[in-house]
């Protein structure tokens, strides 16, 4: 059996990206392509060769459910153990993580494996965290944590908030801190008198999307090669739900360069360094440029686009900045 | 576990005239139309037409097939009652069972299949052919006319017609007369293959023929005929959308070069009837600085720097600086290398085009002229010069 369970935090929404996705839950966002975010790391769980996850939600989740279903195309849907969903047991938004985990004691107390890795339902990163348990042993700590390494900056990491830690120390922790509400990272990984923390530096393409510039400029970074054999590793694939679409179409006149372009995109315009998801139209005298367009949309005759993510009719300007870094 | 109508797909056949292309696949396993294999349309006119219940009669080169299919997810027909069931052939004792002979035979050895599940009705389908059908309209007109057999049947263009099954009706539908690939045909209304028969019907009649050692065990060269002979009721169901047998390599070309109409019913997904398919998770396809791609289908995975003009692209191609591509198909994993020209040509899968090289040759209206194909995993060695005529081009994996 192997030794690593996986709690996915899909709970969190930002108002902010309301106008995404309608519940304005991040983990429910299309990235990508025919991708949500969550499925970057529950496919990251089971390119490890983890079998059984942990899925929190919060209300409002429909959308996020509905794309998940049982897990089947993560392979997930199984006779004993999988996915399974964590519903809220109230219907205030949880506080932090240790909040969450509160509410499920009795599934901590379940898990059949000797090892936890908690991770975030919204972030973009095609992440190995088998090797970050191997790290994890023969590192010696009491949780690892996975970071995001940056250029010329050896001491700075920003938290990529991938914990790796035993089931043990996961269910002290939680006993610990029940009805005292806190943050994983700020209230006990803070107090690190009582827990020993070392870092997994990972230096791959990674974004965690929370905000309408962060998904811009996160979607607009998948135009590097780099970023997409990064990300669309094909030994480590990134599933998702199958779809039937076609092909995109391009017509006689279509004009396409520097883009990214969905299935079942329609293209008789011009397009530039551009991201397009599935389904979006663009009509012969349209042209988009630095945009991101989200499915389904159409771009009309003569519209012309620049530095925005188009939502249907809605359109958020986005700052012209020098190209992103991957 | 009865069921009103279940459907019997035969998908055992080597589509020999689809050349390189069947070479180690079954023919309704062919990729098609950028995303599909040709299996995808009865499949999904089945599930979309209310049908759960359907066999898939297999035989030559069934793995990709089999492996495709899995539990009929994708086209919604995983059901624990009913769903999708593969037949290849089988051994019984006695030494009963054996190679399907014929269409006719392979739905003969699979009669304890369809008495499963009690049908009234039985629908007979081929898995190559590219079209969108609602069977219900079909069963509707088979109960109107209370007919014993239904065929579906279009008009075909009058130069084609000796290639078709050709049917003469009354005005009520009833068939009057049948012949198989007449040489001199007496109309143009053509059979397509699809027959709706009343179930006992159908089983007599299988039994008949299996009995005639001098029957070649074909539905629409032994089967029909019979049956019209016999007095059985026979109607045709006219059908007015697209249709295309996609039997051999300029057909299968034409009817990939057709999608790329914007008139195309396979190109758009209508939500009312979509085409299912199995398709691997890939990232969006890749335009570069050089690309230029105009009036063609492009899928995920794609990576284009150079040229593609009236073509269908499948999933991870490659198509580098310089390169350029014109009504041609290429096949998933295709690459074609920097400067090369690829015209009038299929690349099969994971086939590569050298750098420089020039596959295929633009139309001469000669009887010679073809469309090339480069089988799979084959390489076109960098400047070679390849057309359809070449002998080397039969030879899989090898350095032509």
């Amino acid at each position: 059996m192997n030794q690593l369970h996986g709690i996915l935090f899909a709970d969190r929404a930002e108002p902010e990206m309301c106008i995404l996705t309608r519940s304005g839950n991040t983990s429910a966002l299309s990235f990508g392509g025919n991708f949500r975010m969550v499925d970057f790391m529950l496919s990251n769980m089971v390119n490890a060769g983890i079998s059984d996850v942990g899925m929190i939600v919060q209300g409002g989740c429909q959308e996020l459910l509905n794309h998940v279903g049982s897990g089947k195309a993560w392979n997930l849907s199984r006779k004993r153990g999988g996915l399974e969903v964590l519903p809220p047991l109230g219907c205030r938004p949880y506080v932090g993580w240790m909040d969450a985990l509160s509410d499920f004691l009795p599934y901590l107390h379940h898990i059949r494996q000797e090892y936890v890795v908690l991770a975030p339902g919204d972030c973009v990163i095609n992440f190995p965290i088998d090797d970050m348990l191997k790290a994890h042993k023969a590192g010696g700590s009491d949780i690892t944590l996975a970071c995001r390494s940056q250029e010329g900056h050896d001491n700075e990491e920003e938290s990529l908030e991938i914990y790796l830690l035993s089931t043990s120390l996961l269910i002290q922790l939680t006993e610990r801190c029940i009805g005292r509400q806190p943050s994983f990272r700020q209230n006990f990984l803070d107090e690190s008198n009582s827990v020993s923390i070392k870092s997994y530096r990972f230096g791959g393409f990674s974004g965690t999307v929370r905000t309408a510039e962060a998904y811009y400029e996160r979607s607009m970074a998948l135009l590097q090669s780099e970023a997409r054999k990064d990300l669309f590793d094909p030994d480590r694939p990134v599933r998702t739900v199958d779809s039937f679409m076609p092909g995109a179409y391009y017509g006689p006149e279509a004009s396409v360069e520097r883009s990214l372009i969905s299935d079942h995109c329609w293209i008789e315009g011009t397009v530039s360094d551009s991201v397009l998801l599935p389904g979006v139209t663009v009509e012969s005298g349209a042209s988009v440029s630095h945009c991101v367009i989200t499915q389904g949309t159409v771009v009309r005759q003569n519209t012309h686009l620049d530095h925005v993510i188009m939502i249907g009719n809605a359109a958020i300007r986005q700052p012209e900045v020098s190209p992103a870094k991957v | 576990m009865k069921k009103e109508c279940i459907a019997m797909l035969l998908a055992g056949g080597q589509g020999s005239r689809l050349q390189a292309l069947t070479k180690n696949i079954a023919k309704p396993a062919v990729p098609f139309g950028g995303k599909y294999h040709m299996i995808d349309f009865a499949l999904s006119n089945c599930v979309n037409s209310g049908i759960d219940t359907v066999g898939v009669l297999t035989q030559y080169q069934p793995l990709s097939l089999h492996t495709y299919l899995g539990s009929g997810q994708p086209w919604d027909l995983d059901r624990t009652d009913g769903g999708i069931h593969i037949l290849p052939p089988f051994v019984g004792a006695d030494n009963s069972g054996c190679w399907y002979q014929g269409t006719a035979n392979a739905i003969y050895q699979n009669i304890a299949f369809m008495d499963r599940y009690h049908p009234d009705y039985v629908l007979v389908l081929s898995g190559d052919h590219i079209y969108k059908m609602d069977y219900t309209r079909m069963l509707l007109q088979h109960r109107q006319t209370q007919a014993d057999c239904t065929i579906a049947a279009l008009e075909v263009p009058p130069q084609d017609a000796s290639r078709f099954g050709i049917l003469s009706t009354a005005p009520d539908h009833q068939i009057i007369s049948f012949e198989e690939k007449p040489e001199h045909p007496k109309g143009n209304l053509a059979s397509m293959g699809i027959y709706l028969f009343n179930r006992e019907v159908l089983r007599q009649h299988l039994i008949a023929d299996q009995q005639d050692s001098s029957s070649k065990h074909d539905f629409g060269h032994d089967v029909i005929p019979r049956m019209l002979k016999s007095g059985v009721k026979l109607s045709a169901y006219h059908f007015n959308g697209y249709w295309r047998d996609v039997g051999t390599i300029p057909s299968f070309w034409d009817a990939n070069m057709d999608i790329l109409s914007p008139r195309s019913e396979i190109a758009r997904i209508d939500s009312n009837w979509p085409v299912y398919t199995r398709s691997p998770n890939l990232p969006p396809h890749y335009i570069g600085s050089e690309g230029r791609v105009s009036h063609s289908i492009v899928t995920g995975g794609c990576h284009i720097d150079g040229t593609v003009e009236n073509s269908v692209l499948f999933h991870s191609v490659r198509v580098e600086p310089g390169a350029k591509v014109k009504y041609s198909i290429l096949m998933p994993g295709a690459v074609v290398r920097s400067h090369a020209v690829v015209s009038y040509s299929i690349v099969a899968e994971g086939a590569v085009v050298g750098t420089g090289a020039q596959v295929g040759s633009l139309p001469d209206g000669s009887d010679s002229w073809g469309i090339t194909i480069v089988p799979e995993k084959a390489t076109v060695k960098d400047a070679r010069f390849l057309a359809a005529n070449t002998p080397e081009l039969e030879k899989e994996g090898v350095l032509v």
